[in-house]
């Protein structure tokens, strides 16, 4: 009895541990795709690819309501 | 004889034997009774381990659900010199594998009076891995939680930073740092003699910290600061701050300034490029307070927007010598409509109203509007500005306060004002954050400013600013869309009672759509060199802010095209 419940608390301890090791793999990842999401970023690489902002004045808006 | 002889050795070895089994007796009731509780107490301190393992802080988002500060599980390599066995090859391999300072490490490593050194605090976990695959002697690591900020320039002053403990020091990290502090666990386990766990008697997981959902939007956010840095740029100002707010729900969607640093970095920037001036610094706001000078005549019925006055370019309003005041360019003798002084910001008009409204009103109107109180922004350090009391006004204040000389504010306040008129003459709190975890931090406050009869007067009064010959903001026009807002230029104090005659305040805060109202922007630049106004620095500033977000919120034009009359770069 003592071996079986010595075992699950090994077990769980490792289970743990797992946990622990994903949830920081899930939070790099999300600094990651964070970082990639910053508007810097984008801006400086849309810039180098030539893409400039857009007028607000030239976009349409369709009024669904009338 | 011989049979007497082995007797009385039996006998002697039987008392032998007895008083080695009294000893024996006595020893064990000794261990067992008398010092049983002390050597039970001393075992347990030897098996059994309570390890307090920390609870991760929880993460900052913004509006969007982007991730603006969050733990990343880093490890600690540390070393206990009196056991390592050659420190020039350990120092050289953590050189070479960590990329750290080999003949520092070397120097902490030769104290063998030390137990602990640190080889590297938050070393990437891949390199500290192939670090501790040498097995070195001595060398041991743990994991260890690591505040990283991945939009790096963006919003730093506004999310602040959380230390190497893990605590939060500055912004949005310490006001919030309980909630996303969570509650650290504890796990009592059994070891064996080499320290081994071999069994876990009891186990309180710890608790997350909460996460903090931020009202910014990283998205406007940036741009507002791309844009700030570009004013400070063309006029070679000291500082420049934004901040946009949704006047509707009282959020803050950006809270920017420039110079700005990167949020990863905050431990080695000056305290002073730290602070988030918007909340914390006071600045006189000129002419964006004659708002408040209108307001209360209106209110007071004293006058109505069509209201008309004669107004020299020069005003004596007193006995006292400083007791005169004037417009910021000379003019002949003029008739100028409410209006028309808001629109081309005359302090002389300005002075004329509050002279009929009274100084007992002014100051009940001023403290109605909430200057010289903190707006409860959820920001630490906020600043409550500077308004004088009633009764310690004197002959000078009643000539400088209606025009925004005299008195200080800080930029929130100022924005929340503007954002009340935006929404209907209600004021709504302003805040950083909507939700922790999965509830409002706390219920924002509302109070009603003005009626909404005012109130859309103020707005067309505040259009004209942008639209009317004249008008002070006309640099604030956005094509397709109606602008409300008003310039101002505050003189800055130079610190021997007086003020400086080089360094300026230019503000320009305003709403769009004027019609309907979705953004409130205001836009400050600090010392700005060439022109000094707040029409000609900051309006543009504000107009490109506003430019991206309404395109960016999908905001539809209000108006085919905004006809521009011409106007003038006073206020």
């Amino acid at each position: 009895m003592n071996v079986a419940v010595l075992r699950l608390n090994l077990e769980l301890d490792k289970a743990t541990h797992d946990r622990a090791q994903l949830q920081a793999q899930d939070a790099t990842l999300a600094s990651q795709l964070s970082s990639e999401l910053a508007s810097p970023r984008i801006q400086k690489q849309a810039q180098k690819d030539g893409l400039v902002q857009v007028d607000p004045s030239t976009i349409g808006y369709i009024d669904l309501g009338k | 004889m011989r049979d007497k002889q082995a007797n009385r050795r039996i006998r002697l070895l039987l008392v032998i034997f007895a008083l080695v089994f009294a000893g024996m007796l006595g020893r064990a009731a000794w261990l067992q009774v008398v010092q049983a509780a002390d050597l039970s107490k001393m075992a347990q301190g030897q098996q059994r381990h309570t390890i307090t393992t920390p609870a991760g802080r929880g993460t900052i988002f913004d509006r969007t659900g982007v991730q603006l500060a969050i733990g990343e599980q880093m490890t600690t390599v540390y070393a206990d010199p009196s056991q390592v066995v050659n420190a020039a090859v350990l120092a050289d391999t953590a050189h070479k594998i960590l990329g750290i300072d080999a003949n520092a490490l070397y120097v902490q490593l030769q104290n063998k009076k030390s137990q602990f050194v640190y080889v590297q605090r938050f070393a990437d976990p891949a390199k500290a891995k192939l670090f501790l695959a040498k097995h070195f002697t001595g060398v041991d690591s743990y994991p260890e939680e690591k505040r990283i900020y991945p939009q790096q320039t963006v919003a730093p002053q506004v999310v602040g930073y959380a230390g190497v403990d893990n605590k939060g020091l500055e912004g949005l990290e310490i006001q919030y740092d309980k909630q996303l502090s969570g509650r650290p666990g504890k796990q009592t386990v059994i070891t064996d003699p080499l320290g081994r766990a071999i069994d876990v008697i009891s186990s309180h997981p710890g608790q997350q910290g909460e996460d903090v959902f931020s009202t910014i939007d990283h998205t406007m956010q940036a741009q507002a600061e791309l844009v700030l840095r570009q004013t400070l740029a063309k006029w070679g100002a000291k500082a420049a701050s934004a901040v946009v707010l949704d006047p509707t729900t009282g959020d803050v969607l950006a809270m920017a300034q420039a110079p700005g640093y990167n949020a990863n970095n905050s431990n080695l920037v000056s305290q002073a490029l730290q602070r988030n001036r918007s909340v914390t610094d006071t600045y006189e706001p000129g002419s964006t307070f004659k708002l408040v000078t209108i307001t209360a005549a209106l209110s007071d019925g004293i006058v109505k927007p069509a209201t008309k006055f004669t107004l020299p370019y020069k005003l004596v309003y007193g006995s006292c010598d400083q007791c005169t005041v004037h417009d910021a360019e000379i003019r002949p003798t003029e008739t100028l409509s409410v209006a028309q002084i808001l629109a081309q910001s005359s302090n002389v008009g300005a002075v004329t109203i509050a002279k009929l409204l009274g100084a007992s009103e002014l100051s009940k109107w001023i403290a109605k509007f909430g200057f010289g109180k903190t707006t409860g922004i959820d920001f630490p350090g906020e600043s409550p500005g500077f308004v004088l009391p009633l009764d310690q006004w004197n002959e000078t204040t009643i000539g400088n306060n209606p025009i925004g000389q005299g008195i200080s504010v800080t930029p929130i306040q100022m924005a929340s004002v503007y954002a009340a008129v935006a929404n209907g003459g209600v004021w709504i709190q302003p805040h950083l954050v909507s939700r922790v975890g999965g509830r409002a931090p706390q219920t924002w406050k509302r109070k009603r400013l003005m009626s909404p009869a005012v109130d859309a007067q103020m707005k067309t009064m505040l259009t004209g600013v942008v639209t009317d010959v004249g008008g002070t903001g006309t640099a604030a026009a956005i094509p397709g869309y109606t602008v409300a807002g008003k310039t101002g230029t505050g003189q800055v104090a130079n610190g021997a009672g007086g003020y400086s005659k080089t360094d300026y305040e230019a503000t320009f805060v305003g709403m769009v759509p004027a019609s309907h109202p979705k953004l409130v922007v205001l836009v400050k630049v600090d010392d700005p060199r060439g022109s000094i106004y707040g029409g000609s620095v900051a309006a543009p500033a504000f107009a490109q802010i506003a430019k991206f977000d309404l395109q960016y919120l999908e905001i539809p034009p209000d108006a085919a095209h905004t006809e521009l009359n011409g106007g003038t770069s006073a206020g």
